[in-house]
C-alpha cells in the first residue's frame, strides 16, 4: 500500500513560479489559477484539478490548498506584495527536490508548458481573468452542445464579467480564435 | 401567498411559502431524511445523528438571510457597478433560496462517506487522468431529470420564470447563471451559508462548543466589494474582522476534533468498503459489477442511485450483506489507527511515513489523507475585508490574512494516518517503535 502524494501537481506549482521567476513576471495567486486552468483546458495537460466558475472566473479550492501546502513543505514562499494587498508567490529553497519527485510528468508535458507560458506568462492579471473566463464559457458550450452565435456568445461573456467593456471582450475572442484556442463563430 | 414556519433547532423557526412547501414535499427531497448528516460519528459522538433534511433548510434559512442583508445595504452599488436591477435582484432572491435549498440532494448515502463509490467521468482525452463524479453533479441531474414539474409548474414561478436547469446551472456554476454567479459564493465560498450551518448544527447536535461563531455579527457586515484584481467578491466590513477570524477558528476546530476524528475517519472507511460489498453483490437493477454507483447521467440513472439511503444500507446490512467491514461496524471493532503525522507533515515526515508503510506491507488496513473534498479539507482560509476608508470609493479589499496574524499563523492540515485492523494492532505498533528507535539512533 502507498500514500497517494500528488506530486506532479506540486511540482507543476513549483515549476510555473521558477519560470515565472526568470522571467521576471509577476506571479500571485490568482496568476496560478488561471495559468493551471489554461493548462489543463487549452493545453490539455492532466492536473487533475476541477474549476468551477464564479464571477471572478475560474478558480479550484485544490490548488489553492496545494499551494499553502507547498510553500510549508519550503516549494515556494507565498508572500505579503504589499503594493498590490495581493500575494505574490517565489521559488524556495525545496524547490529543486520537489520538482525531482515529479520528473516524468514535467518532462511529458515541457511543450505545453512552454506554450501556455509563451503565450499566456507576460499577460497582466485581469487579462489572464478574461482569457480564461472566454475558455471556460467557450468549453462549457462545446460540452454542453449549446450552439450559440457571436453576438449570444460575447453577451454570455458581458454578464459574466461586466467590468469589461465590449471592445475588450470582442477583442479577446479573436485572438483566442486566431490561436485555435477556442471555437471560431459567426 | 401561504407561508409555513417549520421548527429549528438551531434557528426557531423557518419560514417557507407554499411553492418550497411542494419541493420539500417531493420525494427527492424528503429521501434527506435518511441520510445523516455525519455519517457514523455517533460511534464517537453520540448525538449526532441529525439529517441532511433540517441542514438544507437551515442552510435556506442562512443563505437568504445573507442575501437580504447584502441588497439591503448595497442596493445602489449592485445596480450602479453590477448592473442588477430591482426585478434581477427579486428573481435571484428566490433562486438562491432553492439552489441553497436543493444543493445537497444528490448526496450519497452517509453522506460523504458515500463519495468514494461514484464513478470515474468518461476520459475528455487519452492522456487526461479520469475525473470521479462529485456529489453536487447528482444533485445537478436531481434537479434537472425529476424536480422539473415541482419546480416549474407552481403558480408563485409565474412571477419568475425560473427552470430546473436555471437551479442546476447555478449550484454547478455554469456560465448561463450569467451575474447571478455573483450569489454563488453564498452557497460555496469562505463565508458561505452552507458551512455556517454545518458547523452550529453540528456543534449543537454532537454537544461541543467548537463551531460556535458569531454568525449575526457576520451578517451584519456582509457586503459586495472589489478584490485586488477590481473583480467582484463577497467581502466582511471592517468592523465584521474578528468576527471572520471566529468563523475560520471554529472550522480549524471542528476538523481537527469532529470532521478528521480519527475513529470517525474508520467508520468512513469501512462504510464504504461495506456499501462497494453491497454493489457488487445486490440484484440488478442495484447491482454494479464495479463496486461503483451508477453515473448521473440519465433520469434511469439518477431515479437508480437514489433507492439508495441509509435505511437500504442498514436493511443490507441487517440482513447479512457488506462483508466484513460491516460485521466490524455491527461489533465497534473498527481498524486502529496506530501511527499519524503532525498535521502539516514535511518533507522528512512524508519520507519517514513512506518508510513505515513499506515496513508494516500488508499489516496495514488502509491509509487515510484529507480527501480533495474541501468539506474534508482545512486550507488555509481568506476573507476579503472592507476597510472603512474604501467604503465609499474604490471598494477595494484587503485580505484577512494580511490582518491578522492568528490566521497567518494557521496552515493548512494534510495529516496522513495508518490504520492497522484491531487484532495486528500490537504487532504494528512494535514494527513502528522498532523503526522510530532505529530512526532515532538507540538501537
Amino acid at each position: 500500500m502507498k500514500i497517494d502524494i500528488p506530486w506532479h501537481r506540486y511540482a507543476l506549482i513549483v515549476l510555473l513560479t521558477d519560470r515565472m521567476h526568470a522571467s521576471r513576471q509577476k506571479f500571485g495567486k490568482t496568476a496560478l489559477q488561471k495559468l493551471v486552468y489554461l493548462l489543463q483546458a487549452v493545453f490539455n495537460v492532466p492536473a487533475g484539478y476541477q474549476y468551477s466558475l464564479y464571477l471572478h472566473g475560474p478558480f479550484c479550492s485544490e490548488l489553492a490548498n496545494d499551494l499553502d501546502y507547498l510553500h510549508c513543505l519550503g516549494g515556494v514562499q507565498v508572500s505579503l506584495d504589499s503594493s498590490s494587498s495581493g500575494y505574490s508567490i517565489t521559488p524556495s529553497e525545496n524547490a529543486q527536490i520537489i520538482k525531482d519527485k515529479a520528473n516524468d510528468f514535467l518532462s511529458e508535458y515541457q511543450s505545453e508548458i512552454d506554450q501556455l507560458l509563451d503565450t499566456f506568462g507576460p499577460r497582466r492579471v485581469k487579462e489572464l481573468e478574461l482569457f480564461s473566463t472566454i475558455v471556460f464559457v467557450d468549453r462549457d458550450a462545446v460540452n454542453s452542445g449549446r450552439n450559440q452565435d457571436r453576438d449570444h456568445f460575447i453577451r454570455e461573456i458581458q454578464n459574466i464579467k461586466p467590468h469589461f467593456s465590449r471592445e475588450e471582450i470582442v477583442s479577446t475572442i479573436a485572438e483566442l480564435e486566431s490561436l485555435g484556442y477556442i471555437q471560431s463563430r459567426t | 401567498m401561504k407561508y409555513y414556519e417549520i421548527r429549528d433547532p438551531v434557528f426557531g423557526f423557518i419560514r417557507i411559502n407554499e411553492w418550497e412547501r411542494d419541493i420539500i414535499d417531493h420525494w427527492v427531497f424528503q429521501r434527506l431524511r435518511r441520510i445523516r448528516q455525519l455519517a457514523w460519528t455517533d460511534m464517537v459522538y453520540p448525538g449526532a445523528t441529525h439529517t441532511r433534511f433540517e441542514h438544507s433548510l437551515g442552510v435556506m434559512h442562512i443563505a437568504t438571510q445573507m442575501f437580504d442583508s447584502i441588497v439591503a445595504k448595497d442596493q445602489d452599488f449592485l445596480k450602479s457597478e453590477l448592473g442588477f436591477t430591482e426585478y434581477g435582484l427579486q428573481r435571484d432572491r428566490v433562486l438562491v433560496r432553492l439552489a441553497s435549498l436543493l444543493h445537497d440532494v444528490g448526496h450519497a448515502p452517509f453522506s460523504h462517506a458515500g463519495e468514494d463509490l461514484m464513478p470515474t467521468k468518461p476520459s475528455k482525452s487519452a492522456t487526461t487522468k479520469q475525473e470521479t463524479y462529485k456529489h453536487e453533479e447528482y444533485s445537478e441531474a436531481a434537479i434537472r431529470y425529476l424536480m422539473k414539474d415541482v419546480i416549474e409548474e407552481h403558480p408563485i414561478n409565474e412571477n419568475y420564470r425560473i427552470t430546473a436547469d436555471d437551479v442546476a446551472n447555478f449550484l454547478t456554476g455554469k456560465p448561463s447563471a450569467r451575474r447571478s454567479l455573483l450569489w454563488r459564493s453564498l452557497l460555496d465560498g469562505q463565508l458561505d451559508a452552507d458551512r455556517a450551518d454545518y458547523l452550529l448544527r453540528d456543534s449543537l447536535h454532537i454537544g461541543v462548543r467548537y463551531g460556535k461563531f458569531d454568525l449575526e455579527r457576520l451578517m451584519v457586515t456582509l457586503t459586495v466589494a472589489f478584490d485586488e484584481h477590481e473583480q467582484p467578491v463577497l467581502a466582511i466590513e471592517d468592523g465584521g474582522w474578528h468576527a471572520a477570524e471566529g468563523l475560520i477558528i471554529a472550522r480549524y476546530m471542528m476538523f481537527t476534533q469532529v470532521y478528521y476524528q480519527h475513529t470517525r475517519r474508520a467508520y468512513d472507511y469501512h462504510i464504504s468498503q461495506a456499501m462497494q460489498h453491497i454493489l457488487s453483490e445486490a440484484p440488478r437493477p442495484i447491482q454494479s459489477p464495479q463496486g461503483k454507483f451508477c453515473a448521473p447521467t440519465s433520469e434511469e440513472n439518477i431515479k437508480n442511485y437514489l433507492t439508495w439511503n441509509d435505511w437500504f444500507v442498514y436493511g443490507c446490512i441487517e440482513a447479512g450483506q457488506g462483508g466484513e467491514h460491516a460485521n466490524l461496524i455491527k461489533e465497534r471493532r473498527h481498524y486502529r489507527c496506530i501511527y499519524e503525522t503532525s498535521e502539516t507533515p514535511s518533507l522528512e515526515e512524508l519520507a519517514t511515513l513512506d518508510e513505515i508503510t513499506d515496513l508494516l506491507g500488508d499489516t496495514i488496513g488502509f491509509i487515510d489523507q484529507p480527501p480533495s473534498a474541501t468539506w474534508y479539507k482545512f486550507g488555509k482560509e481568506d476573507i476579503h475585508i472592507l476597510p472603512e476608508t474604501n467604503r465609499d470609493n474604490s471598494r477595494r479589499t484587503k485580505l484577512l490574512s494580511s490582518m491578522s496574524s492568528l490566521v497567518k499563523g494557521l496552515n493548512p492540515i494534510e495529516q496522513k494516518r495508518i490504520y492497522v485492523p484491531w487484532e495486528r494492532k500490537t504487532q504494528a505498533e512494535s514494527i513502528v517503535a522498532k523503526y522510530v528507535k532505529k530512526a532515532k539512533g538507540d538501537g
